[in-house]
C-alpha cells in the first residue's frame, strides 16, 4: 500500500512540476514572427483593422507577422490584466490614455524613447504636444497615439434660427454665462418627455474638463490632486449653474432615453458636447431628424484661455519586446496606417486627412484645428482609477442628479480620501 | 514473480479511478486557494511578483475601507430580505404546483423556466423593465393613474427592485420543493384526517416539518447565492451605491483598480463570512430540521 502512495504522490508531484516547469512565459519573450495584437476594435472596425493588420504584414513579411487578438470591448481591460497577471501579454495592445502611467508603472509595457529617436517618420516633434503627452510617465513616453479625439460643441443649426439666434462659428468667442443664457432660451417649456433641451449632457466632458474651466486642474504635472481647489471649485461652480439653469436633462431621464448623443441627434437638444470622431452627420441622416448640424469651439475658460478635453488611445508595445528593432517596424508600419484611418490623426501634419478619411467633417474642419492647438488630457497617475471612481460616485454623477447638491463638501471629502 | 493479492488490485483500481478526480481537486481547487490565501498576505497588481505584506490587507479592510462597509451591508441587507422572500415564494409556487389541475406540467415548466435563462439577458431585460420612462412596469402603473419610481435612480427604490428580480426568479429553487411535497407519504395526511386534524395542523405537524431538511439545504444555498451576488447587480445597477454588492466592489478592486492582493482578501472575508453563517445554520439545524 505504501507503494501505491507514493507512487501516487509522484505523479501529483511530477504534475506540479510539469505545470511549474513550463516554457518560458510570453511576457519575458517576443518573436517577431509572431507578433499578438489585442484590440477592442469589434464589427466593421474590426473588419477593416484586420485589412490593415494584412497590409502591414505584407510591408513586413520577412521581419514580423501580426496576428489579432480581439477581447469584446466591454471586456477589454479585464481580459488585459488577466492576460497582463497570468504573463501572456499580448506583444502589441491598445491604451486608452488614462491606462498607460498603471501599466508604464507596472512594468508591463515598454518604453518607447528609443523607438520615437530611431523612426524615420514618427519622432515626436511630429505629434500635438498635448496629444503625446497623454503617453507620458515619469517623463518618457509608453505609446503611440493612433487617434486624438478633442471635444467640441456640436450644434442644431436649425433650433438655433428657429429660436432667433445666431448660430455659432469658429469665430465665436462664448463665455460659459453666454453659452448658459443661449442654452436656456433654447429650452422649450413642457414635460420631461417632450420639450427640447439647450445642451444634452451626462458625466461627458469629464469633470476634469469644468475644472480646467474655471482656470483649476485635476491633477498637477507632479501628481498632486487639487480637486479641491478654489480654481477647481469655481469650475463644479460653473457646472453647478449649468445644472440649476434647467436646459440641461435630468441624469436620470438622459440615462433612460439612451445618452444625450440620441437626444441631440432626434433634434431634442440643440448642443452637444462631442468628440471630433462622432459621427453625427451620419446618425443625424440615419434617424431622418433633417436639421443640419453645425459646429462651436468650446467656451472660453474663467481665466480668458481656451481648453478642452482630449480622448487619446494609443498602440502599446510589451515590455518585453522593448529594443526590438522588427517590432519598432511592425510598429511604425501599423502607426503610419492607423493615420489614414482614424481621426483625428495626432500627427500636427495632418489635419487634411480629415476630410479624406471622412467627407463629412468638411464643415467641422474650421474648428477641429483650432482644438487640437488647445486639447488635452489630464495628468493621470498610478491609482487615477480609483480616484476618479470616488470623484464620480460621490461628486459629479451626484452635481448631474441634483443642482442643490453639496458638492464643494463633497469634493473637499473626496480629496481628503486620497491626499498623501 | 510475486503475485499480487486481489485485495491490494482492486485498491489500485480503485485510486486509478479516483485518480482524475483526485488530480483535478488538487490542481483546480486546491492549489488555487492555497495561492489566493498566499496572495491575501500580499501587494499584488498585474505584472511583478507579489509583495508580501502580511496582514495590512486585512486591517485596510476591517479598519479603513468605507466601500467595504457599504458593500457588506448592502449584501447582508439584501441577503436578510431575499432569502425568506425566495424560500416563501417557492415554497408557495411548488405548493401549488402539487395541486391536481390541467396542464400542471405546463405550469411547472414556465415557472422553472427562469432557471434555465441566462442570468446576463435577464439582467438586461429588468434593467429595461425597471426604466421610469419606457419600462413596462411603470407603464403598468400609469394605466392604474400611479407615477411609478426612478426603480434604479432613487436610493429607496434599489434594493425593491433586486427584491422583485429574486421573486421572479424564484421559480428556479421550486424544484427541489416540489419533489420534497411529493415524497411525503399519503398515508402521514390521512392518518391525520381519521385523527380529525384540520388543514393547518396537517401543514404545521405533517408538510413542515418534512420539508425542514428541503429548507435547510435552500436556505444555505440561498445565502451563498446571496453574498455572491453579481452578474445582474453589474448589469443592472443602482444609484448612490446601492447596487454595491459585495462581489461587484470586489471585481472592482481586482479588475478595475488592478489590487489583486486586496480583491483576494476580499474574497477570503467573504469565504469566511459565508463559512461562519453555514455553519451558525448546521449548529441550529438540531432544533428545527427534521430528521428520521
Amino acid at each position: 500500500m505504501k507503494k501505491v502512495i507514493l507512487t501516487y504522490a509522484l505523479f501529483i508531484f511530477a504534475s506540479f512540476v510539469l505545470v511549474g516547469c513550463k516554457k518560458e512565459t510570453s511576457s519575458n519573450t517576443c518573436d517577431p514572427m509572431n507578433l499578438k495584437f489585442a484590440t477592442w476594435a469589434s464589427t466593421d472596425e474590426l473588419r477593416e483593422f484586420n485589412e490593415i493588420i494584412d497590409r502591414v504584414n505584407e510591408m513586413g513579411k520577412n521581419d514580423y507577422h501580426i496576428t489579432v487578438k480581439n477581447y469584446v470591448s466591454s471586456n477589454y481591460y479585464t481580459k488585459l490584466k488577466l492576460d497582463v497577471t497570468g504573463k501572456k501579454t499580448p506583444d502589441l495592445f491598445w491604451l486608452s490614455q488614462e491606462h498607460i502611467d498603471y501599466y508604464a508603472n507596472k512594468e508591463a509595457i515598454a518604453n518607447l524613447d528609443s523607438f520615437f529617436s530611431n523612426s524615420q517618420s514618427l519622432q515626436k516633434d511630429k505629434f500635438y504636444d498635448n496629444v503625446l503627452y497623454s503617453t507620458e510617465y515619469e517623463g518618457s513616453n509608453f505609446g503611440v497615439p493612433f487617434i486624438a479625439n478633442p471635444v467640441i460643441l456640436y450644434v442644431n443649426e436649425d433650433l438655433f434660427k428657429e429660436n432667433n439666434l445666431e448660430v455659432p462659428t469658429v469665430d465665436t468667442d462664448w463665455t460659459w454665462d453666454d453659452i448658459i443664457d443661449v442654452a436656456t432660451q433654447l429650452t422649450s417649456s413642457g414635460s420631461e418627455e417632450e420639450k427640447t433641451y439647450g445642451l444634452a449632457m451626462s458625466g461627458f466632458p469629464p469633470v476634469e474638463y469644468f475644472m480646467w474651466a474655471g482656470g483649476g486642474e485635476y491633477i498637477d504635472q507632479d501628481g498632486n490632486l487639487l480637486i479641491d481647489s478654489e480654481d477647481s471649485m469655481k469650475g463644479l461652480d460653473i457646472l453647478n449653474k449649468l445644472m440649476k439653469s434647467g436646459s440641461v436633462p435630468s441624469y436620470k431621464y438622459i440615462s433612460s432615453v439612451g445618452g444625450p448623443e440620441y437626444l441631440f441627434t432626434i433634434g431634442r437638444a440643440a448642443m452637444f458636447f462631442g468628440g471630433i470622431q462622432d459621427n453625427f452627420e451620419q446618425k443625424v441622416a440615419e434617424e431622418g431628424s433633417g436639421f443640419t448640424v453645425s459646429y462651436a469651439q468650446v467656451p472660453i475658460n474663467l481665466d480668458g484661455t481656451r481648453s478642452t478635453f482630449n480622448w487619446t488611445a494609443s498602440t502599446v508595445v510589451k515590455k518585453g519586446c522593448v529594443g526590438n528593432e522588427k517590432v519598432y517596424q511592425a510598429l511604425e508600419n501599423l502607426s503610419n496606417e492607423f493615420y489614414n484611418w482614424k481621426i483625428a490623426s495626432p500627427l500636427k501634419g495632418d489635419i487634411d486627412k480629415i476630410v479624406e478619411v471622412n467627407p463629412d467633417k468638411e464643415k467641422a474642419l474650421p474648428i477641429i484645428k483650432e482644438a487640437l492647438t488647445y486639447a488635452r488630457s489630464t495628468n493621470y497617475t498610478v491609482d487615477f482609477a480609483e480616484i476618479n471612481h470616488n470623484v464620480w460616485y460621490d461628486v459629479y454623477q451626484k452635481m448631474l442628479r441634483d443642482p442643490s447638491f453639496d458638492y464643494r463638501k463633497a469634493v473637499k471629502e473626496v480629496a481628503n480620501r486620497f491626499k498623501k | 514473480m510475486k503475485r499480487v493479492s486481489y485485495h491490494t488490485k482492486k485498491k489500485y483500481a480503485g485510486l486509478i479511478f479516483v485518480s482524475p478526480w483526485a488530480l483535478g481537486f488538487l490542481l483546480l481547487t486546491v492549489f488555487p486557494m492555497v495561492f489566493a490565501l498566499y496572495v491575501s498576505f500580499t501587494d499584488w497588481s498585474i505584472g511583478g511578483t507579489p509583495t508580501y505584506v502580511g496582514l495590512a490587507n486585512f486591517k485596510e479592510i476591517l479598519t479603513n475601507d468605507r466601500e467595504f462597509k457599504n458593500a457588506l451591508y448592502v449584501t447582508v441587507r439584501y441577503a436578510v430580505f431575499a432569502v425568506p422572500l425566495t424560500i416563501g415564494t417557492a415554497f408557495t409556487i411548488a405548493a401549488l404546483l402539487t395541486t391536481k389541475i390541467k396542464a400542471i406540467g405546463v405550469f411547472r415548466t414556465i415557472y422553472y423556466m427562469p432557471a434555465i435563462v441566462s442570468g446576463v439577458a435577464v439582467a438586461v431585460v429588468w434593467k429595461w423593465m425597471f426604466d421610469e420612462y419606457s419600462g413596462p412596469i411603470n407603464g403598468f402603473l400609469g394605466l392604474i393613474g400611479v407615477h411609478g419610481p426612478s426603480w434604479l435612480y432613487d436610493p429607496n427604490y434599489v434594493l425593491p427592485s433586486y427584491l422583485v428580480m429574486a421573486i421572479w426568479g424564484a421559480g428556479g429553487g421550486m424544484l427541489t420543493y416540489l419533489v420534497g411535497l411529493k415524497d411525503i407519504p399519503r398515508e402521514l395526511y390521512e392518518a391525520a384526517s381519521i385523527d380529525g386534524a384540520s388543514f393547518m395542523q396537517k401543514v404545521r405537524m405533517i408538510t413542515m416539518p418534512l420539508m425542514t431538511p428541503i429548507l435547510f439545504y435552500n436556505l444555505i444555498m440561498g445565502i451563498i447565492s446571496a453574498f455572491r451576488k453579481f452578474s445582474d447587480a453589474i448589469i443592472v445597477g443602482g444609484i448612490d451605491g446601492q447596487a454595491d454588492f459585495y462581489m461587484v466592489y470586489l471585481f472592482r478592486k481586482a479588475f478595475d483598480f488592478g489590487d489583486m492582493g486586496y480583491a483576494t482578501a476580499l474574497a477570503w472575508i467573504l469565504f469566511i463570512i459565508i463559512f461562519t453563517l453555514t455553519i451558525i445554520i448546521n449548529v441550529t439545524k438540531k432544533y428545527w430540521v427534521y430528521e428520521n
